[in-house]
Formats: C-alpha cells, structure tokens, sequence
C-alpha cells in the first residue's frame, strides 16, 4: 500500500496569491472562494438525507425511493471524492492497479501555503462530511428499530459510502492510518477551539486580522 | 500571456476534445484561467504509452467539466469493453462501480416496468440475486481460488458484462410495449439464452487471465450459473 507518496510536481501554486486585487483585507480569507463547489458538496447530502426522511415519513413506495436515494449517494460519493475534496481542501484518495495486478490506495495532500484550503472552505468540507454520516446513524438507528429492514439496508449502503469518503479524506489529512491516538488528538484540539471561542466570545471581541487563527 | 497559452493549445496535437472544453469554460471563470496555464504547459498526452500515473498528478488541478467528460468516456468506453471483450481490458485495468450499478438498477426498473406491479419485488428479486451473486462469484475468485484480482475490479466485470441482458430485457421492454408479447416465449426464450452465453462469454474472455490453468473452470463456473440464473429471472419478468 502506498500513502504518503512524495509529491505531486508543482501544481502551480494557488492563484490567487496572484489575484488579489479586489479580494486584499481580512475579509477575503472569510469568504468562499468556491461557492458553486461548496454547495454541490452538501447538495447531494442533504438531498438524499431529506428524500429518505420525506419517503419514510409518508411511506410512498420503497422502490422509487431507494433507487433515488442510491443515486444521489452516488453522485454525492463521486462528487465528494473527485471534485470537491481536491477544490476545497486540496485532498484526494484514490486506487489504482498496476502491471502486476496488485491493488494500490494512494492518499495525497496538498502541501504548501495553500496546505488544507481556506477557512471557510474547509469549515463546510469537514462540517458537512462528519455531520452527514452521524445523522444516517441516528437513522440507522430509528428503521433497526421500527423493524423496517428494506430501509436499514439502505442506511446501511449510506453509511457504506459516506463512511468511505469519510475515512480516505481522514486518512488523507492525516497521512497515515487513523487510530485511537488520532481521534483523541482531534477530540482534544476540537474541545480546546470551543472553549477558546466561548471564552473569546465572552470578552465581546470584534473580528480582527487575526480572526483566522481561529480555524 | 492567456493568448499566448491559447497558441500553445492549438498546437498541441491531442485528439482529446475535452482540451477544448476545458479552456471554454475555464475563459469564463477568471479563477482557473490561472491554473490552466500551468495545466497546459504540463501535456496531458492521452498517448498510450504515457503511464496512467502520469496523468493523475496533473489531474489535481483539471477543470470539472474534464473529470465529468473523462469519467463519462471512461464509462462508455467499459459498456463497449464488455460488449466487445478481449483479454486485456480497460475494465480490469481501472475498475469504478458505476457499471454495477447502472445496469443493475436498469434491468432492476425494466423488470418493474413491465410487470408494473407496485410491490416492487420484480426490481428486489434482481437487486439480491445480483448483489448475492457478485458477493459469492467475488468471494470465490479472490479467497477460494486465490486469482490475480482485487475484489473491486471483480465487481467491476461482473457488473459491466451483465450489458448484453441489459439488452435483452430492453427488447422485452419494446416489445411489451409495441404489445407483440403474448405467445412469444420461445423468441423470448432465445433471445434472453443469447444475452446470457454472451454475458458470461464476455466475464470468462475478460478474467480468464486472473486464474490459473487448473483451477480456471472453478472459478469461471460459477459466473456463468449466475448470468444463466439471471437470464432466466429476466425472462420469467419479462411478459
């Protein structure tokens, strides 16, 4: 298996080093510089998310449903995987076969200044590629239970492909296998961002130039 | 410097069209106009000789509409792959899920649509008998007979060579709704027999290379039981 491969010859670094004639201040590191990208990235999500809600709500017909929702789990996979991890946060994992047939998984990760995407960019990507697993596990939770098991194994197949994008990208940032040491170093850092926000919050600060330190 | 690397383009001599998409949509969108200079000084040269590996690096920063168009190729290229085999296949080389799938959930709807029942079983009988199927065919290749193959590409070839069924039951479509069905289950017999020695003729001729000498019959077997069996569950669907 190969990860951590030495690195990509230069992708030319991010343009807009170059471009940054409207865009000078602290204001341009807030906003999102690839909004149509964004939006596709939680549009497939949510939309399969929503439709599977809505169709076991009022329990139109399970076949049309779950074709539907298996599409757009797979338009969101592939999207996911292919156009907005590499757009917004400069990460891609794929797998590719060689001469000899054997199997590699090959994780990369941007390296340079632009090394993990913009702010707000990587706030959507990782926000929307967290949330949306644990939420088809709440609904995991409540077919098991309601014993409809047509729709726990489509859970199940988003949970599967969700899952996927979840642990390449992980892995991707990471640079090598997660493990335990991983999630508690995550757990830790995230815990000490909020009482850092709460505590920032309290002294009623305006957002200065170095607002995104933050993040 | 943009006109400049607009020269450059022409002269490049590459018979992807996709180049030329690429620049259209990246001259209406200042943000990658940028990158794309780079990208073009870097050849993507779809020779055959250039490793694959060569080409993702400079895949990192392509304009989407070149992954949509290349994915898309890549996909049309594998159905043509598994209608017309041969032993060294694009389908082994770079495996994706999307044939399983599209032609899964394809015969999956026609069945649906002929019957037309609202129970939807015709489209869950298919669903599990090929999911099942592929599980057991992929289980056997990769663990019992211990082929050369990886257990997503064998996926991958059996979900592509179910097209010649995708075929068939697209004739059983037409011909349920042009109305010629009632009394033709010998055609129907035939035609849906066809589909499946030329599903399984297509997977054998495509993985016939992963398995070694002795053991080639035990691990070919099976996929054609299970292009067989589904054949016959398009036909029993079929009228």
């Amino acid at each position: 298996m190969v990860d951590n491969k030495p690195l990509l010859p230069t992708a030319p670094e991010d343009d807009d080093e170059g471009l940054g004639f409207g865009e000078e201040g602290p204001d341009a590191k807030q906003r999102l510089k690839h909004p149509v990208v964004a939006f596709f990235h939680i549009l497939f999500r949510s939309a399969a998310i929503l439709v599977y809600i809505f169709c076991n709500a009022f329990n139109a017909g399970f076949i049309p449903s779950f074709v539907t929702v298996v599409i757009l789990l797979s338009l969101d996979f592939w999207t996911v995987k292919n156009i907005t991890g590499r757009i917004l946060v400069g990460l891609r994992w794929w797998n590719y076969v060689d001469e000899n047939d054997v199997s590699h998984w090959v994780f990369e990760s941007r390296k340079g200044i632009r090394a993990g995407g913009r702010p707000p960019e990587k706030r959507v990507f990782w926000t929307a590629l967290i949330v949306t697993p644990v939420i088809w596990i709440l609904l995991f939770f409540t077919s098991f239970f309601t014993f409809r098991f047509q729709w726990t194994i489509l859970v199940l197949l988003a949970l599967a492909l969700q899952g996927a994008n979840l642990y390449g990208y992980i892995r991707c940032k990471l640079g090598h296998t997660p493990g335990l040491s991983d999630a508690a170093g995550i757990l830790q850092t995230g815990l000490s961002n909020i009482v850092l926000r709460r505590a920032t919050a309290g002294g009623g600060e305006t957002p200065s130039a170095f607002g995104t330190q933050q993040v | 410097m943009k006109s400049d690397s607009l020269c450059q383009i022409a002269t490049v001599d590459n018979y992807w069209s996709s180049m030329d998409i690429s620049l259209e949509t990246s001259g209406s969108d200042p943000d990658l106009s940028s990158q794309l200079k780079g990208d073009i000084i870097i050849p993507e040269l779809p020779s055959s000789d250039v490793e694959t590996s060569n080409a993702d690096y400079n895949t990192l920063d392509e304009p989407i509409m070149n992954t949509i168009t290349r994915d898309l190729k890549t996909v049309g290229k594998k159905i043509g792959g598994a209608l017309a085999p041969t032993a060294n296949n694009i389908i082994m080389k770079e495996w994706d899920l999307w044939g399983p799938l599209i032609m899964c959930t394809y015969i999956g709807l026609i069945l649906q649509g002929i019957r037309g029942d609202s129970d939807g079983s015709q489209f869950t009988q298919i669903f599990i008998l090929f999911w099942v199927g592929v599980g057991v065919i992929t289980y056997n290749f990769v663990f019992i007979t211990a082929c050369k193959i990886s257990i997503f590409q064998c996926i991958c070839v059996l979900g592509y060579c179910l097209g010649p069924l995708a075929i068939a039951a697209t004739i059983f479509e037409s011909m349920h709704l042009l109305d010629v069905s009632s009394g033709t289950w010998f055609l129907r017999f035939i035609i849906s027999a066809c589909g499946a020695a030329w599903s399984a003729f297509a997977a054998s001729r495509i993985l016939v290379n992963t398995a070694t000498a002795e053991k080639k019959y035990m691990a070919l077997g099976p996929v054609v039981v299970l292009y067989f069996l589904i054949s016959l569950l398009i036909l029993y669907h079929s009228a």
